[in-house]
């Protein structure tokens, strides 16, 4: 039995292994790598707006810091609005589709940026469909509740994964908002075990907190870039309760057939860092999150 | 009565100071009462406006420090802060998410002190949120403060109270006000709000103080420390400031107070409280600055008591002074009169500068004339001194002893000595033979001061050749006119000297040749009548007749005496008839190939120049001067030798080029060198004579170099003999060059040419005229006659149609050949004409031969038969487009 368990497994994974390399070797070929970008001269920055690094506003962390990469390379620059749902398939011209922790492409779709970035948290099944450059941004996602919620804030035990376990224990019954194909899924950090109830947000990420404080449900994940920001617009109404998954990061996202378009980057952000221009630009827009990540904008 | 009249007077005047002085001293307290009263008024009145000062200043102490208490209870509504208490409240963690909020409440109290300003100036050093517990939350700190990390923050709680309230720590160093509000979070004590006042900020801006004014300000706490704020001119120790502590308020206050540099001030001071606050305003002032530097007015009135005192005194010195002003007014009519002395003798003084001053420009512009002077002397001396030394004559200057001062250049380069050689000593260049002749030239020079000029002497040069010179002298003065030397001024005159010798030679040549040729002339008819009668008597005559070579022999006599008269007609250089261009070189070639051919004995050395230039000569002439020269030079080499012949073309210019008798330029120099027996002086002078001859008598007639010397001179040309005793001789031969080139020689014909053309003869002597017209009647030609030249004119006008040729004799009385021809060319211009002559006038014939138009030529008598034809034929066949000098 167990033996047929195993083999079972093997030939899932096998099957997964197969269409991976299906989706690989039949990808359409994004023609968006480095030398293309500067024949076009426009670099497309797909953006989903989102917390401070794309504001919707025109301005933002992403967008500014991807306005100066288009500069260093002497193009222009131009912004194109996508959604959580399309932006990997608008990267790639892949449409996939996520199930659980599974994933299928589903159909192609016309190729629409050169790079994705929004505060896309590093996750491994975006990985599967796209590069990431050096990590950009910490992050961690937490519980966010009203105010008066039942539900306590935990205490830290200045170990992340006890804290964890503190939070996902107090999900009982507890009705928790998530976002679809964002680090704020659910089902990323396994909630459903939890006894929560979870309930998938159809809008905007932006827009989770109203929607708790409407009460579409008790809880809601929100990253901490978005947590502290709503945290000074909405004080004394919702509180953290605690995390609900380790810190991750966040980076900017190419298209796999674009590996010198990546390395471009990656060596500008570091002469941003090392000059303190990237330094200045988290300061302007999460003035706060050097006090939780000293040591990544060190 | 008189007496007491005078007494009275005299005490009424001495009433009358007494009188003044009381109402002087009257007068005067009067005045000082008024201004005692006045300053006591005005001390009154600067004391109280002082005072309002003070309680101003306490008053915007009071009204800053309000203003700050707002400040902080504008802060604790800050949104941050509750925020932060909200989010606490809910029970979140520093961890997630309170730190954020902390964060936030930092920013904004960072901002608080940034923004918080009085005057472009921070007003606080540090703000900080404790909370309940006395834990330090947020803490702004601003720049320059350093915050004491031992601070007791629960000390500063104040849960129990609700308003800001001024907190003061002060001590001589530092004043720390402190504006303390506790936080209440939904009525319950949550923090404490804590900001300290920049100090700086407080005094700058409120207790500004002029800098004119010494003033000292301080704050004094309700615990009784004072703090100086600020002192202007005061310098006090700081133990001294806890005085101030104790003052009482609202009460002015006089303090003498001991500053820092030992001196005692007295200080007027006052202390206000400020309201609201734990603390007073001390102020204090020196006294002086608020009621002046008088003091009280007690002081005043002293003063002004001096003053009157002073004031009489002044009175009694005045009439003192009235007495001593006359003694001084008679001392200084003296000092007057004694200055008016000094400016006299002053004035004096000037003149006598003036005079000085007159003198020494005077001897400066002398001077300044003797340097010019100087200077044109120089100049003078460098020109004679470059006069002497540019003279192309030799000079020399001698001392009355007859010894060398000076030499010129030109002296060396002469004579061959140096300055160095001869100075101070003579010069040894007199010969023997004309010491005395010096001797005598001397005396007169020097001893009668005659001058000598032209002197021809002799001189010995360095190298020991005896130059002919011309000596000019004449005796020199030093400058007081007294004999100083001699000036001698020599010229070589060697050149000039032979030049003339070679003249004279050259004249008493051309004597002996126009004798010569005089004597050939008529020599030369005998021989033409003789040779032409027996030409005659041969041409009919059988050869086999015995008196054919008879006559054959008298005609070989009459050629040699022709030869004889012919060589005298070379010397007379009277013989170039047949001139043509010619290569001197074939010349010489072809006569010394005859002569080598007859002297074997003899070797010939030929060095030709190879572009030699070409001469007209007439080539018979010039192949007798070189067979006589070769001849005499076999003569001088009877048993052989050598004889170098060289040719080369030279330039004579003039100076030492230049050759007696030459003109300069362009000739041909023939040089002939025996190895023979050579001459001595007397016969290399007298080997050009006719008939001069070392040889024995019948040998020689003495014509050969006499003939030869003729013809080269006749053609322009000369001929010089250089020779020493057994060493041979050198002669050489210019001649004249050429621009033309040479014209080839007809070939020459064999038989008797004849004609049939009609010829007229002119001859005055008969006989000739006879001969010839039968030589030529015998050669086909038929022939005029005339006797004269008029006769030949006569002839010629009425034939000349027909006349083909004229044999003009050139030797005729009364009109010559020359006159005779001319008119022939006025007839015709183009009249043939054969010149004929026993004697031949070089001269007229040479004119006529060079003229342009005609056919023209020169026989020279006498002529055989042969030459006649030949030399008509010539004329006759000739064509006259072809000038003459070129045939």
């Amino acid at each position: 039995m167990k033996l047929s368990k195993k083999l079972t497994s093997f030939v899932n994974m096998a099957a997964a292994i197969t269409v991976l390399c299906t989706i690989l070797v039949n990808a359409p070929s994004a023609k968006a790598d480095l030398p293309e970008v500067k024949k076009s001269g426009v670099l497309r920055h797909l953006g989903v707006p989102y917390a401070n690094f794309v504001t919707g506003s025109g301005d933002g962390l992403s967008v500014d810091l991807i306005k100066m990469f288009a500069k260093h390379l002497g193009v222009r620059y131009q912004y194109v609005k996508t959604t959580w749902e399309d932006v990997i398939s608008d990267l790639n011209g892949k449409k996939v589709q996520l199930t659980g922790d599974k994933v299928k492409i589903v159909g192609s779709t016309p190729v629409r940026g050169d790079l994705i970035a929004n505060g896309l948290t590093i996750l491994p099944w975006r990985q599967r469909f796209i590069d990431y450059s050096v990590p950009t941004f910490p992050t961690q996602v937490w519980l966010v509740a009203l105010a008066t919620s039942p539900l306590k804030p935990i205490k830290p035990s200045g170990n992340t994964e006890k804290d964890i376990k503190a939070v996902k224990s107090m999900l009982k019954g507890i009705s928790v908002l998530g976002k679809r194909k964002t680090c704020l899924d659910p089902s990323l950090y396994s909630l459903n075990k939890t006894g929560a109830k979870i309930k998938l947000f159809k809008g905007n990420v932006n827009d989770l907190v109203p929607a708790l404080m409407k009460g579409e449900a008790q809880a809601t994940l929100l990253d901490i870039a978005d947590a502290i920001i709503a945290l000074e617009k909405w004080p004394g109404k919702i509180k953290v309760i605690g995390p609900v998954s380790p810190i991750q990061k966040m980076g900017v996202g190419f298209a796999k057939t674009s590996p010198l378009l990546r390395k471009a980057f990656n060596k500008f952000f570091k002469e941003c860092k090392e000059n303190g221009i990237y330094q200045k630009l988290v300061e302007k827009y999460y003035p706060n999150i050097s006090l939780y990540y000293p040591d990544f904008f060190r | 009565m008189h007496k007491n009249k005078a007494h009275y007077s005299m005490k009424k005047r001495n009433m009358i100071p007494i009188v003044i002085t009381i109402m002087l001293l009257l007068f005067t307290a009067f005045l000082i009462r008024i201004n005692y009263l006045s300053q006591t008024q005005l001390q009154e009145a600067a004391l109280k406006r002082w005072q309002m000062n003070t309680e101003k200043m306490a008053s915007t102490v009071s009204y800053f420090l309000r203003e700050r208490r707002r400040d902080i209870r504008n802060l604790s509504n800050n949104r941050a802060i509750l925020v932060f208490f909200e989010n606490k409240a809910l029970g979140m963690s520093m961890e997630y998410g309170l730190m954020a909020s902390l964060n936030e409440i930092k920013l904004q109290l960072d901002h608080f002190v940034k923004e918080c300003k009085f005057d472009k100036r921070e007003v606080y050093h540090r703000v900080v949120l404790i909370d309940a517990d006395g834990k330090l939350l947020a803490d702004s700190t601003g720049s320059g403060f350093r915050p004491d990390p031992n601070l007791n923050w629960k000390g500063f709680l104040t849960p129990n109270r609700s308003n800001a309230e001024i907190l003061a720590e002060c001590d001589t160093q530092h004043l720390k006000l402190i504006i303390s509000k506790p936080y209440f979070f939904k009525g319950h004590f949550s923090g404490q709000l804590l900001a300290w006042i920049n100090p700086e900020t407080l005094y700058d801006q409120l207790f500004r103080i002029p800098k004119s004014v010494s003033n000292l300000i301080g704050l004094i706490s309700n615990k009784g420390q004072f703090h100086l704020m600020g002192s202007a001119g005061i310098r006090i120790s700081i133990s001294k400031l806890a005085y101030f502590a104790k003052m009482e308020p609202w009460r002015i206050q006089s303090l003498k107070i001991t500053l820092k540099n030992g001196s005692q001030e007295s200080l007027t001071a006052l202390r206000v409280p400020i309201k609201s606050t734990p603390l007073s305003l001390v102020n204090a002032i020196p006294t002086s600055e608020i009621v002046g530097e008088q003091g009280s007015p007690i002081l005043l009135l002293i003063s002004m008591g001096v003053l009157a005192i002073l004031l009489l005194g002044g009175l009694v010195a005045l009439w003192q002074v009235n007495t001593r002003n006359l003694i001084l007014n008679v001392r200084l009519e003296e000092a007057a009169k004694s200055k008016r002395e000094i400016e006299e003798n002053n004035r004096l003084l000037e003149m006598e500068i003036e005079k000085r001053r007159r003198t020494e420009k005077a001897l400066q512009e002398k001077e300044q004339k003797y340097r010019e002077l100087y200077e044109e002397s120089t100049k003078a001396e460098k020109v004679y001194r470059s006069l002497l030394h540019s003279s192309a004559d030799a000079i020399a200057i001698y001392n009355l002893e007859g010894k060398v001062n000076y030499i010129s250049p030109a002296f060396t380069r002469i004579f061959g000595w140096t300055i160095d050689e001869l100075n101070g000593k003579e010069i040894p260049f007199v010969p023997e033979s004309e010491k005395e002749a010096y001797q005598a030239l001397i005396h007169e020079v020097i001893e009668k001061g005659t001058p000598c000029h032209g002197f021809e002497t002799k001189r010995y040069t360095k190298d020991g050749r005896l130059l002919d010179i011309s000596i000019s002298a004449s005796r020199y003065d030093d400058h007081e006119g007294r004999a100083a030397g001699m000036l001698m001024v020599l010229r070589d005159i060697s050149q000039r000297k032979q030049l003339e010798t070679q003249l004279y030679h050259a004249q008493k040549m051309k004597a002996l040749g126009t004798l010569a040729g005089g004597v050939a002339h008529d020599f030369n008819n005998l021989l033409m009548a003789i040779q032409g009668n027996i030409s005659l008597m041969l041409l009919n005559m059988d050869p086999n007749n015995q008196d054919y070579e008879k006559l054959k022999s008298v005609e070989e006599y009459v050629r040699d005496g022709a030869n004889l008269t012919k060589q005298l007609l070379g010397f007379a250089s009277t013989g170039k008839y047949d001139v043509k261009v010619a290569n001197i070189n074939e010349l010489i070639k072809k006569s010394a190939m005859m002569f080598a051919a007859t002297r074997k004995e003899i070797n010939l050395h030929e060095k030709y120049s190879e572009a030699l230039w070409y001469a007209e000569v007439d080539r018979g002439q010039i192949e007798q001067v070189l067979i006589n020269i070769f001849v005499n030079a076999a003569q001088a080499m009877p048993e052989g030798g050598d004889l170098h012949i060289q040719t080369e073309n030279v330039n004579l210019g003039e100076g030492h080029d230049q050759i007696a008798g030459l003109e300069p330029g362009k000739y041909i120099k023939v040089s002939i060198r025996d190895t023979g027996a050579g001459m001595d002086k007397e016969t290399q002078q007298r080997v050009f004579e006719p008939f001069f001859t070392t040889k024995e008598t019948g040998k020689g007639y003495g014509l050969g170099l006499a003939s030869a010397y003729g013809i080269i001179k006749s053609h322009g040309g000369t001929i010089t003999v250089e020779s020493e005793k057994n060493r041979g001789s050198t002669f050489t031969v210019y001649l004249p060059a050429s621009e033309k080139q040479k014209f080839d020689k007809k070939a020459e014909t064999s038989t008797l040419p004849k004609g049939e053309e009609t010829i007229l003869i002119v001859d005055d002597e008969e006989r000739i005229l006879n001969v010839e017209k039968q030589i030529l009647e015998t050669l086909g030609y038929k022939v005029l006659t005339a006797k004269s030249g008029r006769e030949a004119i006569q002839m010629y006008k009425e034939h000349s149609d027909r006349v083909d040729l004229v044999i003009l004799d050139m030797i005729m009385p009364e009109m010559g050949g020359n006159q005779v021809y001319k008119k022939f060319r006025e007839i015709n211009p183009d009249v043939s004409v054969i010149l004929s002559s026993g004697y031949s006038d070089l001269e007229h014939a040479t004119e006529i031969l060079k003229e342009k138009g005609g056919r023209k030529s020169f026989i020279q008598k006498p002529f055989s038969i042969k030459d006649l034809a030949k030399r008509v034929r010539e004329i006759l066949d000739e064509d006259p487009a072809i000038p003459n000098s070129e045939r």
